[in-house]
């Protein structure tokens, strides 16, 4: 089993034919750079509302990973793919954290007042309303894993969601 | 991200200017809720030069809201632009801190 690397913020990156490949630390500094590293490269045609609830997906699923899926101060790594499919974007993220499905808890239900407001599971409840359709499994790791994380290919978490495009 | 405080007619005015993100919220958390629930003025909350809110932002949101509250305030926000208001709508959280457009509107609300 290869060693985890500490290593935080933005790693890498490089274009696989039209998609990005961001290799991510598991730290909360990865959000910000990774952030900063896609919205350079966006397409332009994505259009502002689709381009926000992109942001806005990306961070509140990284920042799970972050949170939940690594021990505090072990680090970790995270893998991202982005790229166009036909009328939609899809996100795809590895991580070799603890197994955690982000879609497993139940959605906290609507507000109705503010002294009973529940302010857990809020950043699920924006992916999976911007999210055409979202799915998590544990499962052995993509070749683009083996190939710039860790060739040991040990089974990752992996949550994969598309956005529509014309928002 | 950067955080101003004014007053307009009884009410406290907060601005905030930046990404109210992960980073952001950690820049102003302990200003903006210390600011806003000392003395439990109602507040107005400008958001118009706010670019981004994520979920980290919006449960400060609510937890500042929720404590103003226990001291008799109120807090309405204002001026959200598009992208921040399709993440306010997705998370819905406009049921429990009101959302106007315009300052006039939120100063409306708060002394109805």
């Amino acid at each position: 089993m290869a060693a985890r690397s500490a290593a935080g913020g933005l790693r890498s990156f490089r274009m696989v034919g039209d998609d990005l490949v961001m290799v991510l630390g598991g730290d909360l500094a990865a959000i910000e750079e990774g952030r900063a590293c896609m919205a350079g490269r966006l397409d332009p045609g994505l259009g502002p509302r689709a381009a926000n609830r992109l942001e806005v997906v990306f961070e509140e699923l990284i920042a799970n990973v972050v949170r939940h899926g690594f021990a505090a101060g072990l680090g970790g790594s995270i893998l991202v793919v982005l790229g166009p499919r036909p009328g939609v974007i899809r996100l795809a993220i590895e991580d070799d954290g603890r197994p955690f499905d982000p879609f497993s808890a139940p959605e906290p239900p609507p507000f109705a007042a503010l002294e009973t407001a529940q302010v857990g599971g809020l950043g699920v409840r924006a992916v999976r309303r911007f999210s055409a359709s979202t799915l998590y499994d544990h499962a052995p790791a993509s070749d683009l894993w083996s190939a710039f994380v860790d060739p040991g290919g040990r089974p990752v978490n992996r949550v994969t969601v598309t956005i529509a495009t014309d928002g | 991200m950067q955080i101003s405080f004014d007053k307009i007619e009884n009410f406290k005015k907060v601005t905030m200017v930046g990404r109210l993100d992960t980073a952001g919220v950690g820049q102003i958390e302990a200003q903006f809720s210390a600011g806003v629930v000392a003395g439990g003025q109602s507040t107005l909350l400008d958001l118009t030069e706010v670019e981004f809110l994520a979920s980290l932002g919006v449960r400060m949101l609510i937890s500042t809201a929720r404590a103003l509250s226990t001291k008799g305030g109120r807090m309405v926000m204002y001026g959200a632009n598009p992208a921040v208001s399709d993440t306010i709508d997705a998370m819905g959280f406009d049921e429990i801190v009101p959302l106007t457009r315009s300052e006039p509107e939120a100063i409306a609300l708060l002394q109805a």
